[in-house]
């Protein structure tokens, strides 16, 4: 190595990922100063620093995309606004993904690419006339070009062999065009025999794999969960009947699933066990879809791969709610066509689980949110062998270092679900007419080198290390601390009189969505 | 009277090497020499290059010589383009298995041949053999004096230290 000229070890260096580049820094005074000049590898540590990725290659230099990038952190930080753009919300169902807002108007899918003046992404608005009458819910990745549609119909009577019997389809269609799916070889419909009434279908993508949760609430109904290949159609992946009648799953990498069951028990009536056990102890489990069955099994029979065990709640409340959250998908990428400059890593996420607690004798709910960074689970992943069944981690090995709790005001995370994206979560409070929208960001190399750097903050933004501690009991039974460290920005508020009625703030790699009668983006 | 379609390749040490035209022309250096001298019998001197590397030299461009077209395509993005999309094959890797000093002598006389796919193949094996590595591994594997004071070093360290995850 020490017979090449410079340039040629250059040429090997830039090959290097962000932290090995780091570590030639510290191998000799001349490679320090090789590395500490290339803009390339400047680049690849600031990629590394924000958990972002580099786009595809474009008529961009790398010094462009890294002053691009400077810019877009800064702005983040700041949450200063670039651009502001409003237009209508309608009633019916609605979808805010990857870059794309999509409503339904009538029979109508309205869809508009939001626009990003950092990442060169134009505004773009088109139409999927007659998505269908029968629609039910809708999903969507605009990175493959992919529409879900359910359906829910009971005119498959003929088909089924009982009269309580119905189809579930989930119509596989071009997000631009709304014909069939192009790469859907197997079948451009997928269909799934129930005997549930679902009220509501959770959807959501990653890669190949489109899991959906069909949740029941119709008393002694159960969930059901199925995971396809929706390439290959009929590939069942994995069918799991949840005997709880809520429940929520988030996709931690294509082959590990979240899910967080949760709900009335199948033997549960009304007025027993409301303050059981399992009301109680709320808990995260994680699936290995490659071990899990493909037929249908109950969630007691199900050889999952472990848990984590939130603590004990307190014996006067019970979780009445829980969900979790992130966004966008694992090994998420933007469409090619898109030609971004760089997007957001492939495997850092954060993830928001929505906690709602009732206390005995209480009409307000109190509402948690626990923030956990993907790489919580990944450490703790790495500690077990990969064909393990049914290992706990409880809370005193994941929780206090691992995530955070967080209080917010209890309506934020019911209707305006896209409060999270990448490492960051966001949220609105109230403070008499003042609105605030605070964001909380927990990239943990960024605040590390933060505070190494002694960054200047900006007046409204705070590195939060000190522990939030319950001491009080009224949710857990013993005093939980929770200590992961994050960034929290607040934006200057909106007065309520002279600013109108902001109802939530979601998030999107590029903007922040400030949902009222009109919207704002940035 | 010499075959038309293949060139004579001296190396610094005086071995010779009969070669096809159309490998040595994955060599700009020496595809604009043949432009320039037109047709000729004379052999062409390379005298920075050994035998044995040249040997090498020689064996990949045989190797690669039909996808020769593959790095003339379009470049969006110019050098950088083209650096990110080469890929290193299992034949690569086996080519590069050989010790350090002619490896990194086979990096320089393609830098020198201008024989892009080489060069980038080259640096790819040899940043896979730095993946991962601690700053004194990488002195170890390349013989590296640490020029750095305890003190530089320990404030390089702190500097870096928020890339690390665990």
């Amino acid at each position: 190595m020490t017979s090449l000229p410079p340039e040629l070890v250059i040429a090997v260096l830039v090959n290097l990922d962000f932290r090995t580049i780091l570590h030639c820094r510290q191998v000799c005074a001349t490679w320090k100063d090789l590395v500490d000049r290339d803009t390339r590898m400047q680049y690849t540590v600031e990629l590394g620093t924000a958990g972002m990725e580099d786009g595809p290659p474009s008529n961009l230099t790398p010094s462009a995309r890294l002053a691009l990038l400077r810019e877009r952190q800064s702005a983040w930080r700041r949450l200063a606004w670039r651009s502001e753009l409003t237009f209508p919300m309608g009633f019916g169902p609605w979808e805010l993904y990857g870059g794309v807002l999509a409503q339904m108007q009538d029979v109508n899918l309205v869809l508009q690419q939001l626009p990003s003046a950092i990442r060169g992404i134009k505004a773009k608005k088109w139409e999927i006339p007659d998505v269908g009458m029968d629609m039910r819910d809708f999903s969507m990745d605009p990175a493959q070009d992919l529409l879900i549609v359910v359906e829910h119909t009971m005119v498959g009577y003929v088909f089924c062999p009982s009269p309580s019997a119905s189809v579930c389809c989930l119509y596989l269609k071009s997000l631009l065009t709304g014909a069939p799916h192009p790469a859907a070889v197997g079948s451009a419909v997928l269909r799934h025999q129930t005997f549930l009434r679902p009220h509501m279908y959770i959807i959501r993508i990653a890669g190949d794999h489109l899991g959906t949760l069909l949740l029941s609430r119709a008393p002694g109904d159960p969930s059901e969960l199925l995971i396809w290949n929706w390439r290959t159609g009929h590939c069942r992946l994995v069918r799991v009947n949840l005997h709880f009648s809520d429940s929520s799953f988030a996709f931690l990498t294509p082959r590990y699933l979240l899910l967080c069951p949760f709900g009335n028990e199948e033997s549960d009536s009304p007025d027993n066990a409301q303050y059981d056990d399992s009301r109680r102890s709320p808990r995260i489990l994680v699936l290995d879809m490659e071990l899990a069955p493909h037929e249908p099994v109950q969630l007691k029979n199900l050889e999952y791969m472990c848990d984590f065990l939130y603590p004990k709640l307190g014996p006067t409340c019970r979780v009445v709610g829980m969900t979790i959250r992130s966004a966008p998908a694992p090994h998420w990428q933007p469409h090619p066509s898109l030609q971004v400059p760089f997007s957001v890593g492939q495997e850092e996420r954060l993830f928001v689980v929505s906690l709602y607690v009732a206390e005995k004798g209480q009409r307000q709910l109190r509402s948690l949110v626990s923030l956990i960074p993907s790489s919580t689970f990944f450490t703790s992943l790495s500690l077990i062998p990969s064909e393990t069944i049914r290992h706990t981690f409880t809370w005193a090995d994941w929780g206090p270092k691992g995530s955070r709790f967080y209080v917010t005001p209890s309506e934020v995370t019911i209707v305006w679900i896209c409060y999270v994206c990448g490492m960051s979560f966001v949220f609105l409070s109230r403070d008499g007419s003042q609105q605030i929208v605070t964001l909380l960001d927990f990239n943990q190399r960024d605040i590390r080198r933060a505070g190494l750097e002694k960054e200047p903050l900006s007046q409204h933004a705070e590195l939060v290390t000190q522990a939030t501690t319950f001491a009080d009991r009224d949710i857990f039974e013993d005093v939980v601390q929770t200590s992961l460290p994050y960034r929290e920005t607040r934006m200057a508020s909106f007065d309520e009189e002279r600013e109108g009625w902001i109802d939530a703030a979601m998030i999107d790699e590029d903007s922040l969505i400030l949902v009222s009668s009109v919207s704002h983006l940035f | 009277m010499g075959d038309s379609n293949r060139l004579t390749l001296v190396a610094s040490d005086g071995g010779k090497f009969v070669v096809d035209k159309e490998v040595v022309q994955m060599s700009v250096l020496l595809k604009n020499m043949i432009e320039d001298l037109g047709e000729t019998d004379e052999s062409i001197p390379i005298p920075n290059v050994t035998s044995p590397v040249l040997t090498k030299v020689i064996e990949f461009c045989e190797n690669h010589r039909t996808d020769a077209a593959r790095t003339d395509g379009p470049n969006v993005d110019g050098d950088d383009a083209r650096m990110r999309t080469a890929v290193v094959s299992d034949w690569d890797r086996q080519f590069f298995d050989v010790d350090q000093d002619l490896m990194f002598e086979i990096i320089v006389a393609a830098n020198y041949l201008d024989i892009k796919s080489l060069v980038d193949v080259g640096c790819k094996v040899v940043a896979d053999m730095i993946k991962g590595k601690s700053p004194q591994e990488i002195r170890d594997l390349f013989d590296i004096v640490n020029d750095f004071s305890p003190e530089e070093e320990a404030a390089l360290r702190k500097e870096n230290e928020w890339a690390n995850d665990r």
